[in-house]
């Protein structure tokens, strides 16, 4: 159901989950393979999420089903050939939530200088 | 231990295993050799996390492929094909249809040569179609097939 007064260009934007949001984080500077991302993922947010094999390889998954990542073959490695890396669409989604998260960052700040004042 | 991590991905549906199969065992065998200089608690914490993790996820996998499937069926199809599994599915039978109706212009124009030619390769494409069916369990009614 469409509320009123919803934006019709973000009328489809989710919120993206965690394990989610931080593969795109990661793939956003470069291409990773999958246990470098695992590590990436786990720096990016100071170890307090260490994505399990499953769990990282199930949210693979789901990306290269909606086309925001891609898989190739890296040949400069020895272990692991499969990277992944973001597409234009990843992109966009990465950014229109980046967006979501500043506008929500904006609003919480706003409320919290009300209170205070 | 990654024999014991081999056993649990027994749980995650075929396409899944085909697809990452090889993968999954790598980095996990990366994990696990990371954590095991960690000491044999972590080591310990590693395993229980990886295993309950393995059978969760492989949970989610087949809620979303029974999913996919009952979309299939439904007035939503045209969003599911957009999945790479049904692009798959969509590509051969784009190829059968295709096939069938070279093989009709060339009855059509009375070019028997290459009406052969075009059946020998739609029995091919029907095959490797019916193959696909079979490898991900979608029957023809669920797919809606042209």
């Amino acid at each position: 159901m469409r509320h009123v007064g919803e934006r019709p260009d973000v009328e489809d934007a989710k919120p993206l989950t965690e394990p989610v949001l931080l593969i795109l984080m990661s793939l956003a500077d470069k291409p990773r393979h999958g246990y470098a991302l695992m590590k990436d993922i786990e720096a990016l947010s100071n170890s307090r999420v260490r994505l399990s094999t499953g769990t990282l390889y199930g949210a693979l998954r789901r990306l290269l089903e909606e086309s925001w990542i891609d898989r190739f073959e890296q040949e400069d490695t020895s272990r692991e050939k499969q990277a992944y890396r973001l597409t234009a669409a990843g992109h966009r989604q990465l950014q229109q939530e980046l967006d979501r998260m500043k506008q929500l960052t904006r609003a919480a700040a706003g409320r919290l200088r009300m209170k205070e004042a | 231990m990654k024999r014991v991590y081999g056993v649990f991905l027994r749980l995650y549906p075929r396409e899944y295993r085909d697809l990452f199969g090889p993968e999954v065992l790598s980095v996990f065998a990366q994990a696990a050799e990371e954590h095991r200089e960690r000491g044999w608690s972590v080591w310990a914490w590693f395993m229980v996390s990886e295993l309950s993790g393995a059978v969760m996820s492989a949970g989610g996998h087949w809620i979303d492929r029974f999913s996919a499937r009952r979309c299939a069926a439904g007035p939503e199809a045209a969003g599911a094909r957009r999945s790479g599994l049904f692009s798959v599915l969509d590509e051969a039978q784009n190829r059968v249809d295709l096939n069938l109706r070279r093989m009709e212009h060339a009855i059509a124009h009375h070019d028997f040569a290459a009406a052969r030619a075009y059946s020998i390769e739609d029995l091919k494409a029907r095959e490797d179609l019916r193959k696909l069916r079979d490898r991900y369990g979608f029957d023809d009614d669920e797919l809606a097939v042209r």
